[in-house]
């Protein structure tokens, strides 16, 4: 059983939340309520290398802004 | 977050401070070196709380506690958790080069040490006692947070050859405490929790934490954890009511505990069939607890009873989903992925935001919420509880330990000489498995075993360094040109022709039969024949429950008072064989009933 978030050749979309959380997913699978898509259709490896780029701290932004951070 | 499961459970710290007012006098917290009511844990947690917070320290820090197993270490997590921090568990057992690597990677901004310079820090990283005092200030040395404050960031095997942090919440920790409370894990009356795993693991925090909820914490050292007799002393002398063990250790511990009156936190790992049948058969109260520490410790949790093993259901406030490739629910009783929510779920991997986001997505059952990928394969049963089925991928169990194999070929290969490792799971008897790195080299001479091991362990925890070596001409290769795990040959039982001693012996006081019955129950556990006199346990393949088989073995053939620490701290088989020696000539000492009575406990 392949899993859908592990095809190497596949097409992927980074899909973020209101708490800035990130998260792959299979392009051919509809995206859930309350996730918008900030990145892609591209290849696995372009999403991740978007998201290292662009999600700098994985805490929830509620959080990082009560920290002030 | 949406937290659709009712009242925000409690936050343990708040749980803690209210047992400290309910019961100052009862025992919070007993190791080697003392004991602790409830009042003074909570008036040196103050104090320290109070020297953090005079150094900076406060929400969204993390502080790395690197001590040994004393009364010290319960304090300083709880002073972190006061300071409105979060700890960063570094096990002083841990090679230097990985307790550096820690320390840097979650970017402590402080470390709680009693041993300054046994961890490397990052420049500007002030180290401070564990007994340092502060000044409290006027109110409270507590720092308010919130569910989603960090409490811990803990490292797990990581697949790509490095270790990952998984950071979780207070919040996270107030939901296993109160899950396994609702789904009825614990007795009514206080506790007296025996903490045996290291701080490095997270199984550590639902042993430690039960003094947030007014139990009492028994601070179990290495060597008493694997030893039964020892810990039968323990459990007897503390009245420990509650104990957590992996289903491996079960096998060497279950004449110590059956006959006690102790539940059993059993976890890690699936337990087997036959496990579940001898605790169902002889009543023994266990529990089976299963869950990655990215959802925060446990998941599911059930009673070990019953005709098959499973791992019940999921604890109050967590979601289960188990999902088909096009993360659609399955079909009843067929096997899917199973898929991890709600509010134990941690934040991720602390600086691996890619890493993150591939097993921390986007779950369809809530808006807006995530769930964690396990990469475990489970199916409902009809009456509901969930059977485990494996992994999805090459993730391993060994004795509890979860290891990434990539990781350990990752350590391998940073050795200038080594090119290509292959790390795999061997069962050489039944119930006793071992790593095997399967290497090809570079260079002459060839790189000898012991070169090979000695690297990895400057670089790994014990239970990751492999038993065996096998240097390969080339590894295996599939028609597709990916490695062949299949193919990989299982290690000989004697690794090729050694060469014989001139002497045997001459080594030592050996050439009686002392000396052949040790090498006999050495041959027995590591179940290889060419046992030499200067050959190291530990070297040979030999694990700590394999070394604790051997001291079983012998305390019971030989009725000498033999301990663990005989075999480990032994260069060789000729130096255990004299400390046997030595053992069995020492004045009869009281032994435990435990060994007299074992044969007939169950």
């Amino acid at each position: 059983m392949t899993n859908p978030f592990e095809d190497e050749n596949g097409t992927y979309k980074v899909l973020v939340n209101d708490e800035n959380q990130h998260s792959l997913w299979p392009a051919w699978i509809d995206v859930p309520a309350g996730w918008t898509v900030a990145f892609g259709e591209a290849g696995r490896q372009a999403c991740l290398a978007w998201i290292e780029e662009n999600w700098t701290d994985i805490r929830p932004a509620s959080l990082l802004a009560a920290l002030g951070r | 977050m949406t937290d659709t499961h009712g009242p925000r459970p409690v936050d343990p710290l708040t749980r803690f401070l209210g047992a400290a007012d309910a019961t100052p006098g009862r025992t919070a917290v007993v190791a080697a070196d003392g004991r602790l009511s409830f009042a003074e844990l909570a008036r040196r947690t103050a104090e320290l709380a109070g020297a953090l917070r005079a150094r900076g320290i406060g929400r969204g820090d993390r502080v790395g506690v690197h001590l040994r197993r004393t009364t010290d270490l319960p304090v300083a997590l709880l002073a972190v958790w006061r300071a409105g921090a979060a700890y960063v568990p570094l096990d002083p057992a841990y090679p230097r080069e990985r307790l550096a690597f820690m320390a840097e990677d979650s970017g402590l901004a402080l470390l709680l040490t009693a041993e300054p310079g046994a961890v490397p820090l990052p420049g500007g990283v002030p180290a401070l006692g564990p007994d340092a005092t502060g000044d409290l200030g006027p109110d409270t040395p507590d720092t308010p947070v919130t569910a989603l404050d960090a409490a811990y960031v803990i490292y797990t095997s990581g697949s790509t050859g490095r270790p990952k942090g998984v950071e979780a919440t207070r919040g996270g920790v107030a939901t296993l405490l109160a899950g396994l409370e609702e789904h009825g894990m614990y007795r009514s009356e206080p506790g007296v929790v025996g903490w045996s795993a290291s701080v490095s693991f997270d199984a550590s925090v639902q042993q430690w934490a039960r003094v947030c909820r007014g139990d009492t914490v028994v601070v179990v050292d290495d060597t008493t954890r694997t030893d039964p007799v020892r810990l039968a002393a323990l459990l007897d002398e503390h009245g420990v009511t509650d104990l957590d063990l992996t289903p491996s250790h079960w096998e060497l511990l279950r004449e110590a505990l059956a006959a006690r009156p102790v539940r059993l936190f059993m976890g890690g790992e699936p337990v087997p069939r036959a496990t579940w049948d001898e605790i169902t058969a002889g009543g023994t109260d266990a529990l089976n607890l299963y869950g990655p520490t990215e959802c925060t410790v446990d998941s599911t949790a059930t009673r070990i009873t019953g005709p098959l093993p499973h791992i019940g259901d999921a604890l109050p406030a967590v979601t289960l989903h188990l999902l088909d490739r096009a993360l659609r629910p399955v079909a009843p009783g067929a096997t899917g992925e199973l898929y991890i929510a709600g509010p134990a779920v941690t934040h991720g991997y602390v600086g691996r935001p890619g890493l993150t986001a591939e097993r921390f997505v986007a779950c369809p059952g809530a808006p807006g919420t995530r769930m964690y990928r396990t990469g475990d394969l489970a199916r409902r049963a009809q009456n509901g509880t969930l059977e485990f089925a494996g992994r999805a991928d090459r993730q391993l169990k060994l004795r509890g330990f979860r290891i990434e194999p990539g990781e350990i070929e990752g350590a391998l290969t940073r050795h200038p000489r080594i090119r290509e490792a292959a790390v795999k799971v061997h069962e050489a008897a039944p119930g006793d498995q071992r790593l095997i790195a399967y290497l090809t080299t570079a260079g002459t001479p060839d790189l000898g075993a012991d070169d090979i091991l000695a690297h990895a362990r400057t670089l790994l925890p014990a239970h990751m360094v492999p038993a065996t070596v096998v240097v390969l001409d080339a590894l295996p290769l599939t028609p597709n040109g990916k490695l062949d795990h299949a193919a990989l040959p299982a290690p000989a039982p004697a690794a090729g022709p050694r060469p014989q001693p001139a002497d045997l012996s001459g080594t030592g006081p050996t050439g009686t039969g002392l000396a052949e019955q040790v090498a006999d129950v050495w041959r027995t556990v590591l179940g290889r024949d060419d046992i030499r006199p200067d050959d190291d346990f530990l070297t040979l393949g030999g694990h700590s429950l394999a070394a604790l088989r051997v001291i079983h073995i012998l305390r019971r053939t030989l009725s000498v008072e033999l301990q663990l620490r005989h075999l480990l701290d032994a260069r060789d088989l000729a130096d255990f064989t004299e400390a046997v020696r030595t053992a069995g000539q020492a004045p009869a000492t009281r032994r435990p009933a435990l060994v007299g009575g074992a044969a007939g406990a169950r």
